[in-house]
This record gives C-alpha cells, structure tokens and sequence, in this order.
C-alpha cells in the first residue's frame, strides 16, 4: 500500500478558488474526517466522479467547499484521489493542507502526483521525459534548501537537538558494542537526557503553533454541559445575538466559530454543543463536532455552573483535557455558588458581569513568551511534519527508558535521528559511529 | 614452469578468508590449490587470542551455519569462553573465546591437509593469469611455477608489500616475522584494480613468568556451556584467566614525552588505520582526560609462555615501549618477547568488487578478508566462505549466494564493503546492522541453514539436527500458549516482584514481562522443565521481541520492495538524463544490483531513486 500525499494543486498565490488534492488508498478515509456533507453519512460511500457541497473542518476554521472523488484506477493518477475546490487564498489552503496531513496524509514531494501517474500507466513515454526533467530540477537544487531558508536562529536549535539525539545514540551502541570497555552508565542518566531532547523539540514546536496564533489567531474552544450557557457566554463575549440561545437544552447542534481582537491578537471563540449522551443522530455528531474542537483548541474554556456541585460526567470531561490548558469558567454566579467551587473565573453571561477577565486570562495564558524575541516561527510545513514525528519518536523512546533494552530504545532512537535528517539532511549509519570513536575511547 | 595439473580454483593465502574459501570450494568438490608464503602460517591469529566478540561472535555463528569452519575450530582450540552483554537483550549477547593460536593453527592445519580436494602448497603467487577474454586462468609463482585454474580467490591478509614500523625501525616484512608478498600487487595494478594502503597493529608479547598477577583482577569465563558450532553441544572448556590492569600517568607521560618519536605522529606512517583500534598513544593522546585506560593480559597459548597485551598496541621504538610497559602494575619487570609494532599493507578499493566478491572486470577473480579493507578474524573468515561459495557458483554457471542485510551479519558487512566502500579497516559493528534484532546469534542457523543446504555445505548430519530444532520450536510454541490461572502462577510472580493480575495468562504472556526470564519460567513450572533451554530462550526471544520485531519488519518490507527491484548490469548511468552527475559516477562505479543498493550509496539522493526507477520502468 502507497502512503497517501496530500498537495495544493492550483499555482502558489491567491485565486478565486483553490484545489487541495490528495491521492492513495487513505484518501477517502482522510477526506471523510474533515468533510461533511448532508447528502452523505460518511463521504466513505461517496459516488465516485460526483460533486458534493459540504464543510471543510480544519482545525482553525470551517469553511463551505466542493470535494470530488475519483475510484482507482480512473484518475489522474491511477490511485483514489479526492480534491478539494476551496475558495482561494494561501493561507486558508495551507490550513486545510496542514489539517490533511494531521489526519494522516504526508505532503507529496515536488512531481509526486505525476510520478504516481507515471507508473501506473497513466502517461506516455515522451510524457515520462518531463518528469524527469522536473524532478532532477527539483534534484539540482540543495537538498536542505529548505533548511537554508529557516533563521539561523532555528537552525541552530535543530542542530542542536540533532546533536542531542546523535550523542545519546552513539553513548548507547557503545554501550552494546564495547561492553566491557565503558565503564560510564550510560542508561542512568538517559531518562533526562531524552526528556530534555522533547522539551527542546516542544519548544521549536511551540512556535508553530505561535507562529500560526499570531497570523490566524489563538483557538479557543468552549464546552460544557447542555444548557449551561455556552452560546449565552459567546454572545456575552461578542456583545452580540450571534448564537440561538434558548432554555433547551441541545439547542447548539454545530459548533459555530467567532474572532474578535483583543491586544493585537486574535481570538477565534468555538461554541459547541453541550455535551450529553444523546440518541439523537444529529445531536450525537454534534457532541462529537465538540470534543474535537476542544481537541485542537489552543485552550479550552470548561463552563460550569456556579450553583451546582461539578458532576462526574464533568470531571471525565476536566480529565480528557487535562493535558490541555483549561480554563474553568462558573457561569450562573447571579444566582449563587456551591462553596466546593473555588478553582475558576465566576462570571454571568446574563448580566455580563465579570466577561472581561476570561479575554484577560486567555491574552495572559498565550502572552507569555507567546511572541519569540527572536520573531523565530516555523512556518515550512515540511519542517513541522520532521519535527512532529521526531517529537513522536522520542517520546516513545521516552516511554520505553524504564525498562527495555537498550537495543529496543535505539529502533525509536535513530528513527527520530533520521526524522530531522529530512530537515538537516544528516544521515545515520556513519554519524553515529563517527560518534562513538570521537566520543568514546574504545577498542583494542 | 607449467604444471599439467588443472585446478578448478586457486586460492591465495591461507589466513581465515583463505581457508574458508577453499574448504568450501574443496567441500562442494572443486580440485583447489591453496598456495600460501608459509605452511606455518595457516589459521595464524596474528593479532589478539580471541575468536567472536560483539558482532563478530554473530559471524561465527553465520559462517558455522552455511557449513564453514570456524566454528567448529574455535570450539576445539578454547582456552575460556565468556557470553558478552548477557545483561542486555539477546540480539546484542555475543560469544567470545579465547583461544590457543597454536593448537587453532594445528587443528586448522590438520582439516585442510585433510581434505582430499585440496592441494597444499607454500610458495609465493606473483601473477594472476587471464586469458583473451579477460577472465582469470591461472597463476604464476614466483619461482616460475603456472597453475591453471577456472577460479582465483585471493586472500592475502595484511601481506601485500607490508612494512613492519617500531619507531625509527622499519623492515620489509609480515606480521610476526613471516615474510611479505612482495610481487602480487604489481600484478593487480596490471589487471586495472586501484590498491590503497591501510595500517593496524598489535601490541607486545611479554614473559608470564616476569608478571605480578598478584596486582592484577584475573577474569574467568562463564559457567554455563556454550558453543560457536551448531554442531557441538557440550564439551569440555578450559578456564584460563584473563587478566585486568590499567594504565596510568606514569605510562601516559611517558608516551606523551616521547610522542615525536612515534611513526604514527611524527608523519612517517601515511596510511590509514582503524579508529576502533588505537594504538595507546592515540588513545592517550586523544583522550587526554582519561587518567587510566584498560588493559587485559590474556594467554596465547597452552604451549608457550606468551601473553597479549590487549589495549596496548604501539608503534613507539623499543626503549620507550618498555619503560611504558614496566610502568604498569604487575608488569614492572616484564619481558617483552616480542615487541609491539604497527604494519602498512596494500589492499584493493572495495567498490570494485561485485556483491558476489568477485572483481567486477575480471571474471573469475574473488578477493576476500584484509585485501577487501576490512579487519578481524571474524570478518575475513565470513568473506572466504561467501568468496568460496561464489567461486564454486561461478565455475557451475550458477547463481551466487548474496546474502542480504536484513538475513546476515555477513550481507551488512559485504553490503557496506562493495556499496559503501570503507576509508579505514572496517570492523563488524552491532551498530551497522539496522535490522538488529532479528539478527541474533542464537538463531544464525533458523537464518542461514537452509541456504547452506541449497549450497551443498550443510551436510546430512547438521540438516536432520537442524530439522529437529525446528520441530521442538513449534512443540514449544504450542506448550508456550497455555493459558493458567493466577493461582497457578501467583507464588512465582511473588517471588520475582511481578504484580498478580486477576485474569489468566499464557506463557508468553508473562515473557513479555520484563523480570520473567525463560530459565526462571522452566525452573518453575513443570511443562516447561524438560525443554532444551537454549531453544527455550530463543523462543522468548522473539516473544520478548516481539513489539520491536513487528516495527522493524515494517521497514524490511520497505527494504525488499527497493531490494526487488533488479537493475541490469549492462546500464550506463552517465547516459540517464536527470541523474545528477555525482549520482551517475558512483553508479557507474558500484553498478548496483537493485534499487536497494542503488539507494545505500552516498552521493545517491532519494531523487536519483526515482529517477532510476522511472528509466528502468520505460526499459
């Protein structure tokens, strides 16, 4: 099985509309997790070569869009392919691109589709000639010249996670190659050494998520139970009717996204639906619309009522975000608090009172450090993608240091090497054992 | 001279390449003439007393299972025998022995004078032959002798117009006294094959009798039996001691006040040497901080007073290395018997040579072990066995055995030689082996058996014993999935500090656990207590494995799927448009038997790959 690539398909720069198109066997699977469409349960069952109006779900916006799906062997590039026609605009597309390749897809490299198309039999012989000429156009150029193009600034923490992970590689094969001549430990100290090499990489990571705050804003999802005033407290923060608010509850089906600014930076507020074991279809999807949001929300807001004591369905709520930071918000307070209530903001949605401090505290809770001196962000989505899996790897070596062998840790190990080797262009084997003899004193 | 008798193949040194090659060859009845510059000199460990170690106890194991012999050698010539890194997984634990060199010689001696197919003879060889065509046909020594043959392995070691250097002192000579080839390399130059020149060496040998052992930690070997050989079981292993001291200032400033006498720093030794094993003034040099470094005396021999100095190999004049030596405790009145000495030799660029071993533009001609720039017993022996092997396929018109890097230590060494290629004497490493785990000395023979058995070097004997293993696997798998209730198992996990879980478990279940270890389960439960114990471990092995097998199977897939992809040997890459130009010179060099390969050489890009691969698919 090919892995699925994801790429934008019209020419760099702000049109009327864009095409977003992904190919490989998960492309329908993929599409599915970020487009909905009334005319279908699952766009899974989608008829092949039709055009669907429908949502596009990313995770900072949602935007209306068509998606057309072609069955393999019959399209461009002989695999299952599904485009997307979005309006225009690169950073809305570089978005839903960014959304895909969280949800699975990898971003095709340049000439990748026709490549694809090339060798299932898609193109002719003088075609192929073409492709060749694109990619080696592609191959004359650096291979890091994508590195070249981040400050030095980030160069040089890549290099030094780099070297971090090269270090700790080389510390552990010689450990298995030369038992009986290093005498260091090297596993005592690796629990640190690897968690150091995570937070490293989450700092870098950070700034991409800084770096997209600062151009599309800070995503703030709110949830809660049905009818605990959700809506109410958008409408209170907008200081306008823009959600339906009414005493039933489950009234909020779809999750519905306002922005407003607040000291230079904006603030995408989600509403969602109140959040309840349901058998109604729609409301169900809606609960499910909800998770996900908080789920890819830079922070949530966790709404309560002030009243009451907080229930277990909430406190599992509290415990699936708990990695997250959220920010409790007691609504209701004109009408009393339960003393065990003490961990939060009190505010009223009704009467307004107190609306401000949640702007505050969300500006502060991202204003610190939120803007890198340096100005430093990553924006190559090519680099993010190295990075994640590379953070991905680590943590799972992480996970392992406890008590698996050390030859074990090493497979997760030298895969995060490799990882940002495709934004370092540094390649294992020899590092590494370069590593070993410049570091270690070994041998006979 | 010529002399009437033909051979099928002539092998060239009768180092460890030399008689594997030709014990093959002679096994799968191939007439052999083995010529080499002393009958003294047959299986010589020229340098430490030690068969196996890390990664290259792996290659023994691997040579024993396709049907060479060394092995079986080891086994017969041990002195002590310690399993390396048994607290780690069983992927890196490795078999060392130390061994007698005389008796190792002796018994080596004695297989290949008794082998009917092989033809002994001491002399020098000074040319290799070829006919109009270009292959190879014969030899001429250089006493004037032609031999005629279909085949050439050539195994010359560290001969190769070697220079002996002791500080100021430098002979025209071979390791340990034995006397140089001093006219093949010309010949290899005339046959168009670039030479390069590397360097190693040794350290002194020194009087047992004139060591204070009382200063010094003695290291025994393990207990538990083991063996090299699949075809050995259990035999009696002697138990000499090693023994562990260090170096100290003393021992470092002299080297220090004495390093421009040194050959290696004073510039008079160009050629390059392995970093893995430095001499004592490098390591003192370059790692300046260290205030001590190891230093083991092991026996040489059973029949001689001799013992090696491991960690100590030096290139220093005389003076000097024995006040370095006296300065270390236990050997303040040592006699050196023989001193330490660096040695220069020519060998051939690797990446001239095809996957088969064989010269790319000489048929018939196969290189193996130091000539091929690689180092160690080990790795040379595993090279004469697959150069033996592949002579023998090619004098048959058959297909050579290419072993690859996910199925042998010995397919990640060649791999890395002929793709790769090697600027120092390279040294099998766990660390180059990408697909570590399923490469376990503990199951070379479920790897390689079969192979050797197509070949014809697995005999009847080692194949129904083999067969058996495989078998007793299955029954104990089987046994192994037996689910028991925690009252079954409740006291045994209280007695490792396991917690009890309240559901039942199988066997394996609990082998995924880290305290639960094959021995203590067959000590403990009765269904287990009549299994082989080895077999049991290398069972648990891949249960214990298991999670970190399936990861590293999924990047074999994506290996075999490149690997698969067969290149014909007829292409000329400075032809391909769109290959940068790097690109098509290292093709052209290495000419790539298949993407796979193709991908593994530096200066080769992703892109290049796809490049390739859309030319080849047009094709």
């Amino acid at each position: 099985m090919s892995n699925t690539i994801a790429a934008i398909a019209t020419p760099f720069g702000t049109g009327a509309i864009g095409v977003i198109r992904l190919s490989g066997d998960d492309s329908l699977n993929i599409a599915n997790q970020v487009f909905s469409t009334k005319k279908l349960d699952s766009f899974c069952n989608a008829t092949p070569n039709h055009m669907y109006f429908g949502k596009l779900d990313c995770e900072t916006f949602c935007d209306n869009c068509l998606a057309v799906y072609f069955k393999k062997p019959h399209s461009f590039t002989g695999e299952d392919v599904v485009e997307f026609q979005c309006h225009g605009g690169i950073r809305l597309l570089e978005e839903v691109l960014k959304t895909l390749i969280l949800k699975g897809a990898t971003l095709a490299s340049k000439g990748e589709f026709t490549k694809r198309a090339f060798l299932n039999g898609k193109y002719s012989l003088s075609e192929a000639e073409g492709i060749i000429d694109m990619i080696s156009s592609e191959n004359t150029a650096a291979l890091n010249a994508g590195y070249r193009q981040m400050s030095g600034h980030l160069t040089k923490k890549v290099d030094k996670i780099s070297k971090q992970i090269l270090d700790i590689t080389a510390s552990l094969e010689a450990s298995l190659d030369y038992p009986e001549e290093l005498e260091e430990e090297v596993r005592e100290n690796l629990p640190e050494q690897l968690k150091s090499v995570q937070q490293n990489l989450k700092v870098l990571l950070d700034t991409v998520n800084y770096g997209r705050i600062i151009k599309s804003g800070i995503n703030v999802s709110i949830i809660g139970r049905p009818n605990i005033g959700k809506s109410s407290l958008l409408n209170a923060i907008l200081k306008k009717d823009r959600a339906i608010v009414t005493d039933i509850a489950g009234t909020t089906r779809d999750t519905l996204e306002e922005k407003i600014e607040k000291n230079g930076v904006f603030i995408n507020f989600i509403d969602t639906a109140g959040i309840r074991d349901t058998s109604d279809q729609v409301e169900k999807i809606g609960v499910d619309r909800a998770l996900n949001s908080a789920e890819n929300a830079d922070i949530v807001v966790m709404m309560l009522d002030a009243g009451k004591k907080i229930c277990d369905e909430e406190i599992e709520l509290l415990d699936k975000f708990k990695n997250k930071p959220v920010l409790k918000v007691y609504n209701k307070m004109d009408l009393g608090k339960d003393k065990a209530n003490n961990d939060g903001l009190f505010v009223s949605a009704k009467t307004g009172e107190n609306i401000h401090l949640i702007l505050d505290k969300i500006c502060d809770y991202f204003m610190q450090g939120i803007v890198d001196s340096s100005g430093d962000v990553i924006t190559n989505i090519r680099h993010i993608e190295a990075l994640k899996s590379t953070y991905d790897f680590i943590s799972n070596a992480l996970i392992d240091c406890e008590n698996t062998p050390s030859e074990c840790i090493l497979i997760d190990l030298k895969a995060s090497y490799l990882e940002l080797g495709k934004i370092t262009g540094d390649t294992a084997s020899e590092d590494i054992i370069d590593t070993i003899f410049s570091k270690f004193c070994l041998g006979k | 001279m010529i002399n009437n008798s033909f051979y099928d193949a002539i092998v060239v040194g009768a180092g460890h390449a030399g008689v594997e090659a030709s014990l093959a060859l002679a096994r799968l009845n191939k007439k052999v003439l083995l010529v080499t510059l002393s009958l003294d000199s047959i299986s010589f460990m020229a340098c430490n007393p030690n068969i196996g170690g890390t990664a290259k106890g792996h290659l023994v194991r691997e040579i024993d299972a396709l049907g060479g012999q060394m092995g079986i050698s080891a086994d017969q010539s041990l002195l002590q025998l310690r399993m390396l890194n048994l607290s780690k997984g069983s992927a890196v634990h490795s078999l060392r022995g130390q061994e007698d060199k005389t008796l190792y010689h002796l018994n080596m001696k004695k297989t290949i004078e008794q082998e009917k197919n092989i033809t002994l003879l001491q002399g020098e060889v000074a040319e290799i032959l070829t006919d109009v065509k270009g292959k190879v046909c014969g030899i001429k020594t250089g006493m004037g002798s032609i031999y005629n043959c279909s085949a050439i392995v050539v195994c010359s070691g560290v001969y190769l117009n070697a220079n002996i250097v002791i500080g100021e002192y430098r002979k025209e000579e071979g390791p340990s006294g034995f006397s140089r080839s001093a006219l093949l390399t010309k010949s290899l130059i005339d046959l168009g094959i670039s030479i390069r020149r590397f360097k190693t060496g040794t350290p002194a040998r020194v009087d047992k009798n004139t060591i204070d052992f009382s200063k010094m930690t003695p290291q025994f070997g393990d207990k538990d039996i083991y063996s090299f050989s699949f075809m050995n079981d259990s035999f009696e292993s002697l138990d000499y001691p090693c023994y562990l001291t260090y170096t100290n200032e003393k021992t470092h400033k002299i080297i220090r006040d004495n390093i421009h006498r040194s050959p290696l720093y004073n510039g008079s030794i160009k050629s390059v040497g392995p970093r893995y094993c430095p001499s004592i003034e490098d390591k003192v040099m370059r790692f300046a901080d260290k205030d001590r470094h190891q230093i083991f005396i092991e026996p040489e021999s059973n029949f001689t007073n001799e013992m090696y100095v491991q960690g100590m190999s030096s290139s220093l004049p005389i003076d000097v290395q024995l006040d370095m030596y006296r300065s270390i405790a236990g050997l303040e009145n040592v006699n050196i018997m023989r001193y330490a000495y660096a040695i220069e030799y020519d060998c051939i660029d690797s990446m001239q040579l095809d996957l088969s071993l064989m010269v790319k533009h000489i048929p018939g001609l196969f290189m193996a072990g130091q000539i091929n720039g690689s180092s160690g017993y080990e790795e040379a022996a595993a090279q004469g066995l697959i150069a033996g092997i592949n002579a023998n396929q090619y004098i048959d018109n058959k297909k050579p055995l290419i072993l690859s890097r996910d199925e042998a230590y010995i397919g990640v060494l060649i791999d890395d030689l002929i793709t790769k290629g090697t600027n120092e004497p390279y040294r099998m490493m766990t660390a180059r082996a990408e697909f570590r785990l399923n490469l376990r000395q503990e199951n070379a023979d479920i790897r390689l058996t079969e192979y050797g058995r197509q070949i014809g070097l697995v005999s009847d004997e080692r194949y129904s014993k083999f067969k058996d293993k495989l078998a007793k696997i299955e029954e104990y798998n089987n046994i192994l999935n037996t689910n028991l209730s925690p009252k079954l198992f409740s006291s045994y996990f209280d007695s490792i500090g396991e917690s009890i879980p309240c559901s039942s478990l199988t066997f394996k279940d609990m082998l995924k656990r880290a305290n639960v270890t094959s021995n203590s389960l067959a000590d403990n439960f009765e269904q287990l207590k009549n299994m082989d114990r080895r077999i049991l471990a290398e069972v648990a092995s891949n249960i214990k494995y298991e999670g970190y097998l399936n990861k590293q199977n999924a990047s074999i897939k994506e290996l075999q799927k490149l690997e698969n992809k067969l290149i014909p040997d007829n292409i000329d890459y400075s032809q391909i448009e769109g290959l940068r130009l790097e690109a098509r010179q290292k093709l052209n060099k290495v000419k790539p038997l298949n993407l796979g390969q193709a991908s593994r050489i530096s200066g080769v890009s992703p892109a290049d790959i796809t490049v390739l691969m859309i030319y080849l698919f047009k094709k």
